[in-house]
């Protein structure tokens, strides 16, 4: 039972024979093999596809680098992978990739502000690009520090070029992955080609020549590193019998050199006879593109959580749905697209939704009339709206406008305001029309909430008039619940406004507004929940002048700013909000007690994204506000991580050995003295198999011993062999004998020591 | 099955791409398309045409060895075309038709454009014979493992082997004069079993021992003894080709070419007979030297083997009847005579009359 050794061995002796009488001596060769001609064949193929790939990706793009640098840095760390790979040493293997991590983690550490910069710039030059393609009329850039792309680029693609080579020429030497050679280059190609950007040729043949050459080693599957050592596979038997060839770097070398010269040939006939700017005339977008553009878009201008947005509405209305959503994600896209003439400084309310009952979880609609019928005045205005992606099912009207049957008419034979359509509305200004007779549905306030409101009334210590207690009402909002776009969804068994003032106590417009209805309710005040979008001045600065229209056409009589001009301002979804009509003195009027946002920015994945790789860092020449760098406390973080890291890889690198160690010392030390002979003795044979393979062939216990100790007493030797033997087969031996075996073994192990070089046994010392 | 693999593993990216394709109409997965409908092509042609212009060479050493030495035997593909292949399988048979053994294998080795790939086989043989390399056919797949294309080549290369020289045979020269009185008389004129029927001058070719030196020295000029043999006084030695399980041919005649190098270097004058079954007939050479040592086991690895121990023994005494001597080296106890020297335990020579 612990022979197993010396049958192993001799198993590995056992020679092929071709025919009878006819066997092979030494095994089959090709003649001799230059592993370093190999390793750096496998480096110009890695080379190929790495630089094929990141050189094609970044044409794609047109942007700008220094092509001879990144080619450079690219053939470097080629060979410098390949050749270490190609050594067949662990040791050799690990020790040069903590150096390049250790070279890594410096380099990044130097060039930290370039890489960064390089990678915004790439981001910045893919939004750029998306652009275009959307014909959006402008995406959010990160900020650069340095100008020069050319450099921050090149930087980039240098640290992302080592990543790439180091796992690609592990898939590459171990395996001859097609896959992962095909995974790490073609999808990132997705991203432009998404945009209808194409890469130049030259990268184009460099990375096809790479993966043809990678599909053709693999489809014959030969070239590949672990067999290394031995020039030829034996398999089968008898007739069966098989010797295959392991690899060979001549042989790689020409199927290289096939590879360009077939890419070559096929891409430069192909520019010939159909060439690219033929084929993109030809262009079709396919329906499952168009179909996911929007997704795209969507990503691009606000992130990864566009995909998770769960309003079912569209422009940011909810159609008095309450407590759905967990925050308010805008996506910056034009909802609205209106002309008419400003003629006040304050802000443009366009009223699209009512609600009048409250449910606990959402507003039920209002069946009366939108507006108060207006009187026709002195002052008249004309504002057309134009749906360009905002929610089909409301009007989006100013207020005091006059909804007539032709406007009605129109809404109802589309079946609601469709996108790509325009109204008109004639609306009145400081209109002076009242209301006669007010619904006692504006007064109403469900039981469920009367205990609450009525506490947070006295704890608010709300009273006086009507614009007093808006003016207490949104001074406390202001100062006792903050706003915030996340204030996490309401629980379905729990009442929206109940949860607002008593648990959660943060919220964004739709909270403060149903909110306040209920309490102006609570005061005696008929109010209404309404949502729409809330167009400020500033917005309306923002606009562009629409000259070929008269200003007489929109706008007839006195206004706050005087006479203006008529302007085309576009309304996106971060304008749609919620508020509060209040009915005083006859009129419905704005009461607005949503209070500002004290969040600094609302903040989309990419922000996130930025945020986490940067810090404030101020006053070094960012051109944006998103600051790029990483802070100091970050740098912390990271280099406590790497220090963790560090640790737990010595920690476990020691452990394994003490580990090894222990487990090794307690075979032999166990009560049955002849197992531990044995185990001892095993630790040997381990120890020389290591440190010479040679010892492998030894046939027995003799020629084992012997090579242990070379120079020792043949008769003692022969002596010792016999008892192992007799141990190994039957474990039965004199206790004596065993105490004699042991010191004899012990005596072995210094003399194999002695014919160990230092630095082998400290290595050793990690391994056994 | 590694081309059905290949097969789908090449439909799979190919559908991929497509996919790609279609969903991005990009100029970039077009080419990639292009060049993956034209790859399987272009592979399939190289493959065709390496099949056409590949050739198939043997290399071995050009001296005769010995049971039981290392010799290296190459095989060399020689590629015409500038296409270089991964996959070229060669059909290889290695065969001993003296030993009537046989094995087959296959070698799998790159084929490299414009050049010569060789695959060294370091053989050893422990048999005697000739050993016989040759390949039959050789299997080129394409760059993709798509497709095979088979070429019959008629390659191959012959290896004869000897038995070692150095043989501990020692004939026992005592048995020899006891029992063959001419012998000895032959022995005390100079070993030699030959009458000189006349003297003449020396002409090329002649061999050197005929050369009659005290004559040569008087006439100043080189004087050749003419000999005829007399069969009564020739060393007749008879080798029996039997075979047996345990292949004692090898042994049969390592002793007979040990016995034979004895006798040849002690320029005893020898004739080997042995028993044909081809020819049905006792064939015979005489041995003057090493080189007709050589010939005759190479004309002997012709011949086939018989399975009776002591047939050409049998047939040779008929012929030569009850007046005929002879050495018969055969296994041993196949004879009945006075062994001259054994080998190995397993084979005799004895005197046989």
């Amino acid at each position: 039972m612990h022979f197993k050794l010396g049958r192993k061995q001799k198993k590995e002796e056992q020679k092929i024979s071709l025919c009878p009488g006819v066997i092979l001596a030494e095994p089959v060769t090709m003649g001799k093999q230059n592993a370093v001609y190999d390793a750096v064949i496998r480096g110009v193929i890695e080379f190929l596809i790495v630089f094929g790939g990141i050189g094609g990706f970044l044409s794609c793009l047109e942007a700008p680098f220094l092509m001879p640098v990144l080619a450079c840095f690219c053939v470097l760390f080629a060979l410098f992978f390949s050749v270490l790979y190609a050594s067949g040493k662990i040791w050799v293997r690990d020790a040069g990739y903590i150096v390049f991590f250790l070279i890594f983690i410096l380099a990044i550490r130097v060039f930290l502000k370039h890489v960064n910069s390089g990678f915004y710039a790439i981001i910045n030059l893919i939004f750029g690009k998306a652009s275009d393609y959307f014909d959006m009329p402008a995406v959010r850039e990160f900020a650069e520090y340095y100008t020069n792309r050319s450099l921050t680029i090149t930087i980039f693609a240098v640290f992302l070029a080592s990543v790439c080579m180091i796992v690609l020429n592990i898939y590459l030497s171990v395996y001859m992955s097609i896959w992962m050679a095909s995974i790490m280059t073609i999808p990132i190609f997705m991203i432009p080609l998404f945009f209808q950007l194409e890469p130049d040729s030259f990268y184009l043949i460099l990375l096809f020549a790479g993966l043809v050459a990678v599909m053709i080693m693999k489809a014959n599957g030969h070239c590949v590193a672990r067999k290394e050592r031995q020039q030829f596979v034996v398999k089968g038997k008898q007739k069966n019998l098989r010797f295959d060839y392991c690899k060979s770097g001549k042989l790689m070398g020409q199927i290289v050199l096939s590879a360009v010269a077939f890419v070559l040939i096929i891409v430069s006939l192909c520019n010939v006879l159909y060439p690219k700017e033929g084929y993109a005339y030809r262009y079709k977008k396919s329906s499952p593109k168009a179909y996911i553009e929007d997704h795209v878009e969507n990503l691009i201008l606000v992130g990864v959580e566009s995909l998770f947005i769960r309003y079912h509405n569209t422009g940011g209305m909810s159609a008095g749905e309450l407590g759905g959503v967990a925050e308010v994600v805008s996506d910056y896209q034009t909802d609205l697209s209106i002309v008419f003439a400003p003629y006040t400084y304050d802000t443009m309310y366009l009223k699209a939704y009512t609600g009048k009952e409250y449910l606990g979880d959402m507003w039920l609609d209002d069946d009366s009339e939108m507006f108060t019928q207006p009187v026709s005045g002195k002052t008249k205005g004309v504002m057309r709206v134009y749906n360009v992606g905002a929610d089909n099912r409301f009007l989006y009207a100013p207020y005091d406008t006059d909804l007539t049957d032709e406007v009605m008419e129109k809404y109802y034979m589309a079946d609601g305001f469709p996108s790509g359509e325009g109204m008109e509305y004639t609306y009145y200004p400081y209109n002076e029309a009242r209301v006669t007779s007010v619904d006692d549905g504006y007064l109403y306030v469900p039981e469920e909430n009367q205990e609450i409101i009525q506490t947070f009334c006295e704890e608010a210590k709300l009273g006086g008039t009507e614009e007093e207690i808006i003016a207490q009402l949104a001074q406390y909002f202001e100062e006792n619940i903050p706003y915030t776009i996340r204030p996490g969804a309401t629980p379905h068994d729990e009442d929206f406004v109940n949860f607002f003032l008593t648990e959660n106590k943060k919220g964004f417009c739709v909270h403060f507004a149903s909110a306040a209805v209920l309490i102006f309710r609570q005061m005696g005040i008929p109010a209404r929940y309404v949502e729409g979008y809330a167009v400020p001045y500033s917005t309306v600065m923002e606009g562009t002048l629409a000259d070929v229209f008269d200003y007489e056409d929109f706008f007839e009589g006195e206004s706050e700013l005087g006479r203006t001009a008529v302007v085309g301002v576009d309304i996106n979804d971060s304008l749609a909000h919620a508020w509060v009509e209040v009915l005083i003195d006859g009129k419905w009027q704005v009461a607005e007690v949503t209070p500002p946002s004290n969040e600094e920015e609302i903040e989309d994945f990419w922000s996130i994204f930025g945020d986490w790789m940067s810090d404030n860092m101020e006053g070094e020449g960012q051109a944006g506000g998103m600051g790029l760098a990483i802070s100091t406390d970050q740098i912390k973080g990271l280099w406590l991580i790497l220090f963790g890291v560090i640790i737990g890889g010595v920690v476990l690198f020691f452990g394994r050995i003490v580990f090894v160690k222990c487990r090794r010392i307690i075979s032999y030390h166990t009560n049955n003295k002849s197992e531990n002979v044995v185990a001892y003795y095993r630790y040997l044979c381990n120890y020389m198999r290591a440190i010479k393979p040679e010892f492998c062939y030894a046939g027995n216990h003799l020629e084992q011993i012997q090579m242990m100790e070379p120079d020792g007493n043949v008769a003692v030797q022969a002596q010792l062999a016999k008892h192992m033997e007799q141990l190994s087969y039957s474990g039965m031996i004199a206790e004596m004998d065993l105490e004699q075996i042991m010191r004899l073994l012990k005596g072995l192990r210094k003399a194999i020591r002695r014919q160990t070089k230092l630095i082998t046994r400290v290595y050793m010392f990690g391994k056994i | 099955m590694k081309h059905t693999v290949n097969f789908v593993r090449y439909c799979f990216y190919f559908i991929l791409n497509l996919l790609m394709l279609l969903f991005l109409h990009g100029y970039f997965n077009l080419l990639i398309l292009i060049c993956m409908v034209v790859l399987p092509m272009v592979s399939a042609i190289v493959a065709w045409q390496v099949s056409k212009h590949v050739e198939i060479s043997f290399a071995g050493p050009k001296e005769n060895m010995h049971v039981g030495d290392v010799c290296f035997l190459r095989i060399q593909v020689h590629n015409h075309t500038i296409y270089p292949i991964v996959n070229g399988v060669i059909h290889v048979k290695v065969s001993n038709g003296f030993a009537g053994v046989s094995g087959e294998h296959t070698l799998n080795t790159p084929i490299y454009g414009k050049g010569t790939a060789e695959v060294t086989y370091p053989i050893e043989n422990q048999n005697l014979g000739i050993i016989k390399l040759e390949a039959d056919a050789l299997v080129i797949t394409d760059w993709l493992g798509l497709f095979s294309f088979h070429k019959k080549v008629e390659s191959f290369t012959e290896l004869v082997l000897l038995p070692f020289s150095s043989l501990e045979v020692e004939p026992d020269l005592s048995a020899v004069e006891s029992g063959m009185t001419e012998l000895e008389e032959s022995k005390k004129k100079g070993s030699d079993f030959s009458e000189v029927q006349e003297v003449r001058e020396y002409q090329p070719g002649d061999k050197l021992q005929n050369i009659h030196w005290k004559l040569s020295a008087k006439k100043d000029a080189l004087m050749v003894k003419e000999r005829v043999s007399l069969s009564s006084s020739q060393m007749l030695m008879l080798v029996e080709l039997y075979q047996d399980e345990s292949m004692i041919i090898n042994d049969i005649l390592s002793a007979a070419y040990g016995a034979a190098t004895f006798f040849v270097k002690n320029q005893i004058p020898l004739t080997i007979k042995w028993w044909s079954i081809r020819e049905n007939d006792i064939k015979s050479m005489s041995i003057d030297n090493i080189g007709d040592l050589n010939t005759w086991i190479e004309y002997v690895y012709y011949e086939a083997l018989y399975q009776d121990a002591g047939l050409g023994a049998e047939m040779l005494s008929v012929i030569l009847g009850e007046q005929g001597r002879f050495l018969a080296v055969g296994s041993k106890d196949s004879h009945k005579g006075d062994i001259l020297f054994a080998y190995k335990e397993v084979v005799e020579g004895c005197i046989l009359s």
